[in-house]
């Protein structure tokens, strides 16, 4: 099967004051498509900076990452803004709804900014808050909701544009544990229904159980893949 | 992102903070009405000068010209300066034709002499112009014709002049009450048909009266017909009658009671009136020597100058002041009455404009007050796909709206205070003599002291939004340079 990402040689290297601080060291890696993963490791284990160079929110200071063969670190911010906008859902810790704007109208958001007429949008992201198990509470701004209906609110919004890939960064970090499961199980089933490539970024162990591959990270290298 | 999900977006965050997008139109309304207001007052009094000058029929063609007579004075600039004599003659009337724009120069004199029609009698202004001037003076018939070349004693009288006439008779009256008693509207003398008689000797009519000390009529006061029959008299002929002033224009000019002769005609009656007192001073050793003192009488009183084209006269008049003459254009007047009007015009929209500039600051900190405070709103909005050009728009369009809701409440802000100071009586706009003394003496109540126009709200509006426009630029350039990762990352 195809690889969705490449990742050749990858080193992340911030400045801190006159400190240099190695986040990822000489990674390289692949991602299949349609396949879910885990990226599981201790705080400041340099997996959220992978994530990040993934959803080209940063660059690599050395090294390529390839999405379908095309190199990320050469687009600009304009082609990164609408590679987000074409092929990548993100689910956050802490959900990041927009809270002047009701549930239905935080689905639509990626919609609203690819141009989508308001029907088309607002179809979209009634039938994705249907699956995520919010049909009734559209209406609701997020202050409204619970922390875990929150979650799926931004679960519906990763997933309204259909992307090819999601991340979810921490996506059960603020919830209990029954919710916690509740909100695995959606996430893996949506993601494979629709054979997208799901990266979860988590320091849980049992959260790791629902990928299909998980790629231990410590101090900025890969430990192991299992 | 579409045009209509900015607005949208948009008006929804303004919405969220309320009070804070309240406060900030506050200023941009205060800013903006007040530019209205004070512009609008500029407005009125131009139309109140626009008003003025139709109402009183100021003919700005006209410049009136009189000898310098010499000697010290002030200069314009508040300094003490030397005048050189400079008379009007024929040979100034030519030069003066000769400036490009003067359509007419013609010399003018004015006498002031007796008219008698029966037992009526009046003193009066006799105005002396060449017969071709007539019509180039601006001066409109209501009956009759004007003079013409040759006619020496054919005079035109003006529309109110014969109300000078009083019952000379009644030896106690010497002037005509008639005169400035615009509620009596009788007739004495029907000057096209009566004949009348011009005097330039008074006495009979001065020794007729009984000046109230007590005299008895008979003792020095004589009879009327009596008293005449030793004096020269002529004849004048009254050709035609010029349309009658109102009385503001009256008020105005002074004037409306002219009566009109052939300069040379007048000129010889002058000098015969000053032989017969040369005479009179020989025969009589105790009579001082007053026609010694009587110059040439080749120059004249006034010379009268008409300009082809308004906009040019008032340099016309600078040009004609620079030969040495004392110039009267009333233009000048109004433009010295407009000039200070306008000072203060643009003192109180300097403030004004002060009060939208505080306004314009007011809104780029609130903006950028909004945009740290959406700090991770804006990272969101980043990470899930919105283009720098999404974020620049949504904060522009956030501040025009600000300028523009406050453009909206100013121009209702003005409009309201206009009403309020164009139908209430306000003390202080009085002190503040916007409109300067001319408005004043004319006691115009009527007349509106703002003048708000579509276009001055128009400009206005536009003014507000251009205000928030550019003061959301900054807010906006720093949204865009906010870093996504660090926006999200910061819980």
């Amino acid at each position: 099967m195809a690889n969705l990402f490449e990742l050749t040689n990858v080193r992340k290297v911030y400045k801190m004051g006159t400190e240099r601080v190695v986040a990822l060291d000489d990674i390289s890696l692949s991602f299949e498509k349609g396949k879910i993963y885990c990226l599981l490791g201790t705080s400041g284990s340099g997996k959220s900076t992978l994530l990040n160079l993934l959803a080209g929110l940063e660059k690599p200071t050395s090294g390529s990452i390839k999405f379908k063969g095309k190199p990320l670190e050469a687009l600009n911010e304009k082609q990164l803004t609408l590679y987000r906008q074409r092929y990548i859902g993100f689910v956050f810790q802490s959900y990041n709804l927009l809270p002047t704007l009701t549930a239905l109208e935080n689905v639509t958001l990626p919609l609203i900014f690819r141009r989508f007429s308001k029907r088309k949008r607002n179809i979209a992201a009634r039938e994705m808050l249907k699956v995520v198990g919010l049909g009734n509470r559209w209406r609701h701004k997020p202050h409204e909701l619970s922390g875990g209906q929150q979650q799926r609110v931004s679960l519906a919004r990763a997933y309204v544009n259909n992307p090819q890939v999601v991340f979810a960064d921490e996506p059960t970090g603020n919830l209990d544990t029954k919710t916690t499961y509740e909100m695995m199980d959606i996430i893996t089933k949506m993601a494979r229904e629709r054979e997208q490539t799901l990266i979860i970024v988590t320091h849980d162990i049992e959260i790791s159980e629902y990928a299909d591959k998980i790629i231990h990270v410590r101090d900025g290298r890969i430990e192991s893949i299992t | 992102m579409k045009a209509l999900d900015v607005l949208s977006m948009c008006l929804r965050n303004l919405y969220k903070r309320k009070l804070r997008t309240f406060l900030t139109l506050l200023g941009v309304m205060i800013g903006t009405g007040s530019i209205i207001l004070m512009v609008s007052l500029g407005y009125a009094i131009d139309a109140q000068f626009v008003k003025m000058i139709d109402d009183l029929s100021l003919d700005m063609s006209v410049i009136n010209v009189y000898p310098q007579w010499g000697g010290m004075g002030w200069s314009e600039d508040g300094g003490m300066v030397e005048f050189n004599q400079q008379d009007i003659t024929d040979e100034s009337a030519d030069r003066i034709s000769r400036i490009r724009g003067v359509r007419t120069a013609t010399p003018t004199m004015r006498e002031y002499l007796m008219l008698r029609s029966g037992p009526y009698v009046m003193f009066s202004s006799i105005v002396g112009i060449r017969p071709d001037a007539l019509e180039a003076m601006g001066l409109t018939l209501a009956e009759g014709r004007f003079f013409t070349e040759g006619e020496d004693y054919a005079a035109v009288f003006s529309g109110r002049s014969e109300r000078g006439f009083f019952d000379a008779t009644d030896r106690r009256v010497y002037y005509s009450e008639r005169e400035w008693d615009f509620s009596d509207d009788t007739q004495l003398v029907d000057v096209m048909n009566d004949s009348i008689h011009l005097f330039y000797n008074f006495d009979s009519f001065y020794n007729s009266r009984d000046w109230g000390y007590g005299y008895a009529d008979d003792d020095f006061g004589m009879d009327i017909e009596e008293s005449y029959e030793p004096v020269r008299s002529f004849e004048i002929n009254v050709v035609g009658l010029l349309e009658a002033p109102d009385s503001t224009e009256m008020m105005w000019r002074g004037g409306g009671n002219e009566i009109y002769m052939d300069i040379e005609a007048l000129q010889s009656l002058v000098q015969m009136r000053d032989e017969d007192q040369r005479r009179q001073e020989e025969e009589n050793e105790w009579m001082p020597r007053f026609s010694a003192t009587q110059g040439n009488r080749q120059t004249y009183g006034e010379l009268y100058v008409r300009v082809y084209n308004i906009n040019d006269a008032t340099e016309i008049a600078k040009q004609i002041r620079d030969m040495g003459y004392n110039v009267n254009y009333s233009g000048d007047f109004i433009e010295n009455q407009r000039a200070m009007s306008r000072g203060m015009e643009t003192f109180l929209s300097v403030i004004a404009a002060i009060s939208l500039l505080i306004a314009a600051i007011n809104i780029g900190n609130t903006m950028i007050t909004s945009v740290t405070e959406r700090t991770r709103e804006i990272g969101i909005m980043k990470v899930i796909g919105a283009t720098i050009s999404d974020i620049r728009k949504l904060f522009l369009l956030e501040a025009t709206v600000i300028g523009f809701l406050g453009g909206v409440l100013g121009v209702a802000l003005a409009l309201g205070a206009s009403y309020v100071m164009n139908n209430f009586d306000i003390e202080f706009l009085n002190t503040l003599n916007m409109g300067g003394d001319l408005l004043q003496h004319l006691g115009d109540s009527e007349a509106a002291i703002s003048l708000i126009t579509w276009d001055l709200c128009g400009v206005a509006m536009a003014l507000a939004c251009g205000v928030g426009l550019l003061s959301g630029f900054a807010p906006a350039w720093f949204a865009t340079r906010l870093s996504a990762l660090a926006a999200i990352r910061g819980d």
